[in-house]
């Protein structure tokens, strides 16, 4: 984030442009609260990189659809996990990869944002410690970076990415809170209809884009996601409740045991549609039964893979009540 | 022109009383989302940002029974059957509150696509001449604002029947056609002060950045048709899921699917989105657009380059693009079409003279 | 409550070998059984997909139970093993789409437990006509508008309320107001 760190990130990017075919990285969006993802081919491109709290994108997302060739990749610790995930399923090949490692202090959630100014007229954007000072058309508004942090951040366990061949900068110390999944506890207070009307309520404004599926960086399916399939018929191509939501439940059904929780979907969700819920209660589940968690060994095997003989935490369902 | 006031706190009963005589799409803010939800009781309804999605969903919805079909063995010649289709009913009226000046725009796009270019679909036409379209002019451009660029306006009056401009305490509403004369017949007269703000407001227009010179967009196009370095490096970030076309004004693809249970099934019509892998996708498995470089380039090819050189307009070009910001604000990897027809054009401008087809 | 009186429809996923076996000896013993629960036989119920329960739940079925060999037994050697795992996974799960965890049970049966299926089978009705019938994720509703205006009030979506001028405050979810004030255009 300081200029010494760009520095050194470009300095490493530089050194690894013979090695690969690009490097995707980050610069500056459409204004100074949204990055977007860039690819690096040469010297002169290294000028449009970034990296600040503005970064939320998890470029591991690219990965699938660019195996083969030869490419290095900026990560966050939540992005390097997702790496760990495709790494952990053999999907990509770690030989391939130059990958940049960046410890990161969290990135800002514009909902959070949105609630507590205006984002539409954003001239500039500095991230002075633990404030945020945005330049607005109507005059400066500075915020409390925790208060505009995405929830991921306040728990996060990894700022250092768990895998990498550069680590740019100081490696950083674990200041997320332990995770009690206190959200889905939470949510499971209300009664088994209200949580029913609730997500009737929520799916009704989705809008099937496929957003939340297409920025996972584990659905590798791609076009014969089983969602589009016609054989088998699993979902029709309406835009009803039942499917819009059946749909939901196959993505978390699907991502059980491999989801790192980058928060990719819910970020990317037009509507903002709370799905990021559905996976943190698979994985509070995972933990509880197996002590699991996706994307952290490489040797890890996913408990869903395999078995024991002799479950301890799961109750024998011979005798039935 | 008769110009009406409509207080803020009377929007909600306003609308309520339009709901006896039209089904009414209004926007309430839900999650980070401004959303058109059917009128209900206790709605209040947010009309200070423009909704997520565009208006088109009224004309062309994301889903659509067109008919229902039964096949029938013929009980004295079994080896006959009979196939009995049902059609749709047809559409009530219905209103649309709070969409934009841009949004409004897109309907006319849409017209060229399902009424104007010979074959006249069915469905839509009915819709259309039954939907009333009651907008609100901007006074703030946002920061992904940039209807100037592709001849609209904040204030742009194509495509809508009532026009509601923000003044103190309220709106000062303006009826723009027939349909509107009766949409707003119960709403009284606005007083002298407010006929007065509403002239100034008309006669000072907020200001927007320059637009760019996009006349020479489809020559560029068509001269980095094959530069597919080119559409790699804009397209490297798409996640090809469908947010901009599904939310665009502009965009009107669909797909045609049929659901079957037993001997009885429906025929829908549903969105589909160029951005898809699976848009192009061929019976024998071959896809003439698998990446999305291909399928970046058609988009932004079929917006300001192909659409163009097919209408012919006098003055100046028609794009296929509202210049809304939809598909730039709500892009999880902020994909910026402005960007990319600028670099294009500067790219066009810097190749060689040569035109591939 | 609707639907008082009707059949239920519960939906049966049995592993060829043992519980269909033992499914089959019930029939064979012509033990009286409710008969809400229809049968889908499956190789193994390692094959069951926890889609399959998914799918039924939402699309109107009352209940799904899976039945398969009892660990160690499988007929092919770690097909339960597998399907107990990801079964126990899909039942913690359900709470958190709004779907009673009791709709849903995995039980063990081996072919010679004709009377141990029919008892699960009968408990497991009795258990899903206490809950009553699945509630369906299908739009509300929508009269004409001419009717609600004949009515004088709305029959659009009753099972929506709205949120008030401030905006949504449903549980936990983020960005719900952007604290610029109510039905003013700016």
């Amino acid at each position: 984030m300081g200029a010494d760190r760009m520095a050194e990130l470009r300095a490493a990017i530089a050194g690894e442009l013979g090695n690969v075919d690009f490097v995707l990285g980050y610069s500056r969006g459409f204004d100074p609260l949204h990055a977007t993802p860039v690819s690096v081919r040469s010297e002169k491109d290294l000028d449009t990189l970034i990296f600040d709290p503005t970064c939320v994108q998890n470029l591991a997302t690219c990965l699938y659809g660019l195996r083969g060739k030869r490419m290095g990749l900026v990560v966050k610790g939540c992005d390097s996990r997702s790496v760990m995930q495709l790494l952990q399923e053999k999907i990509v090949d770690r030989a391939n990869l130059v990958l940049f490692g960046m410890p990161c202090d969290g990135v800002i959630d514009m909902a959070k944002v949105r609630v507590q100014t205006d984002i539409t007229h954003v001239r500039e954007a500095h991230f002075e410690g633990d404030k945020v000072r945005l330049v607005l058309a109507e005059g400066e508004k500075t915020l409390e970076k925790r208060a505009v942090l995405a929830d991921k951040c306040l728990r996060c366990r990894y700022p250092n990415p768990v895998v990498a061949d550069h680590m740019i900068g100081p490696e950083l110390p674990v200041t997320g809170v332990e995770d009690t999944y206190a959200d889905v506890t939470a949510f499971e207070k209300l009664s088994t209809q209200e949580r029913f009307d609730f997500w009737k309520r929520q799916m009704s404004r989705c809008i099937r884009c496929y957003a939340c599926r297409n920025a996972c960086p584990l659905c590798v399916c791609k076009h014969v996601c089983l969602a589009d399939s016609r054989e088998p018929h699993w979902l029709s191509a309406e835009a009803t409740l039942q499917e819009k939501w059946l749909f939901q439940v196959m993505h978390a059904l699907h991502l059980a045991g491999r989801c790192t929780e980058c928060g990719e979907c819910q970020r990317s969700c037009p509507e903002g549609i709370p799905i990021l819920l559905l996976k943190r209660k698979m994985n509070k589940e995972l933990k509880e039964l197996f002590n699991y968690e996706a994307g952290v060994s490489l040797d890890a095997v996913p408990p869903l893979h395999t078995f024991l003989m002799e479950e301890e935490k799961i109750k024998d369902r011979g005798m039935l009540w | 022109m008769v110009v009406r006031f409509l207080p803020a706190d009377a929007v909600a009963d306003v609308t309520a009383a339009w709901a006896r005589d039209y089904h009414v799409l209004a926007p309430v803010r839900e999650g980070s989302a401004v959303v058109y939800r059917t009128w209900a009781r206790d709605m209040h309804p947010f009309l200070g940002r423009p909704p997520t999605a565009s208006a088109k969903q009224a004309l062309l919805p994301q889903t659509e029974n067109l008919f229902n079909y039964t096949y029938r063995k013929d009980k004295d010649d079994l080896t006959r059957t009979e196939v009995f289709v049902s059609e749709a009913l047809p559409p009530e009226p219905t209103l649309i509150l709070g969409p934009r000046p841009c949004d409004a725009r897109g309907v006319r796009l849409l017209d060229r696509v399902f009424l104007d270019r010979g074959v006249t679909d069915a469905q839509y036409k009915a819709r259309r001449a039954a939907t009333y379209f009651v907008t609100v002019a901007c006074d703030e451009p946002e920061n992904t604002c940039f209807c100037h660029w592709t001849g609209g306006g904040p204030r742009d009056e194509n495509g809508s029947d009532v026009m509601l401009h923000p003044v103190k305490g309220g709106f000062a509403v303006r009826a723009l056609t027939e349909a509107g004369e009766k949409i707003a017949a119960s709403i009284p007269e606005a007083p002298a002060e407010v006929q007065k703000e509403l002239e100034e407001k008309l006669a000072n227009p907020p200001a927007m950045p320059a637009a760019p010179d996009l006349s020479t967009a489809p020559e560029s196009f068509l001269k980095i048709f094959g530069d597919m370095d080119f559409w790699m490096d804009e397209s490297a970030r798409c996640l090809s899921c469908g947010v901009c076309t599904y939310l665009c004004p502009a965009c009107s693809c669909f797909n045609i699917t049929d659901e079957n249970s037993g001997l009885k099934g429906r025929r829908l019509r549903t969105w589909d989105t160029c951005m898809s892998a699976l848009y192009t996708l061929e019976g024998s498995g071959h896809n003439p657009r698998p990446n999305r470089s291909h399928r970046l380039r058609n988009r932004v090819g079929h917006k300001f380059c192909y659409h163009p050189r097919e209408v012919e307009k006098q003055g100046a070009l028609e794009f296929s693009c509202t210049g809304c910001g939809r598909c730039i604000k709500s892009c999880p990897v902020s994909v910026d079409i402005r960007r990319v027809v600028l670099d294009m054009i500067e790219r066009g401008a810097a190749a060689a003279p040569e035109v591939k087809p | 409550m609707q639907d008082v009186g009707r059949d239920y429809r519960i939906i049966g996923f049995l592993c060829n070998w043992c519980s269909y076996g033992g499914a089959d000896a019930a029939g064979v013993a012509r033990f009286s059984q409710p008969t809400d629960l229809r049968i889908i036989r499956v190789p193994c119920s390692g094959r069951v997909d926890p889609m399959f329960v998914a799918k039924a739940l939402l699309s109107g079925a009352d209940g799904v139970l899976v039945s398969g060999c009892h660990p160690r037994d499988c007929h092919y050697s770690e097909g339960n093993l597998y399907a107990r795992r990801r079964l126990e996974m899909l039942r913690r799960f359900l709470p958190i789409i709004g779907v009673d965890e009791r709709r849903f049970e995995y039980i063990w049966v081996s072919a010679s437990e004709g009377a141990r299926w029919r008892d699960m089978v009968t408990k497991f009705t009795e258990k899903i006509h206490e809950l009553g019938p699945m509630p369906r994720m299908t739009e509300p509703a929508r009269t004409l508008c001419a009717l609600e205006g004949m009515l004088g009030h709305s029959l659009a979506q009753p099972d929506m309320a709205q949120p008030g001028p401030e905006g949504a405050a449903a549980a936990g979810t983020a960005g719900m107001n952007d604290g610029k004030g109510g039905a003013n255009g700016r």
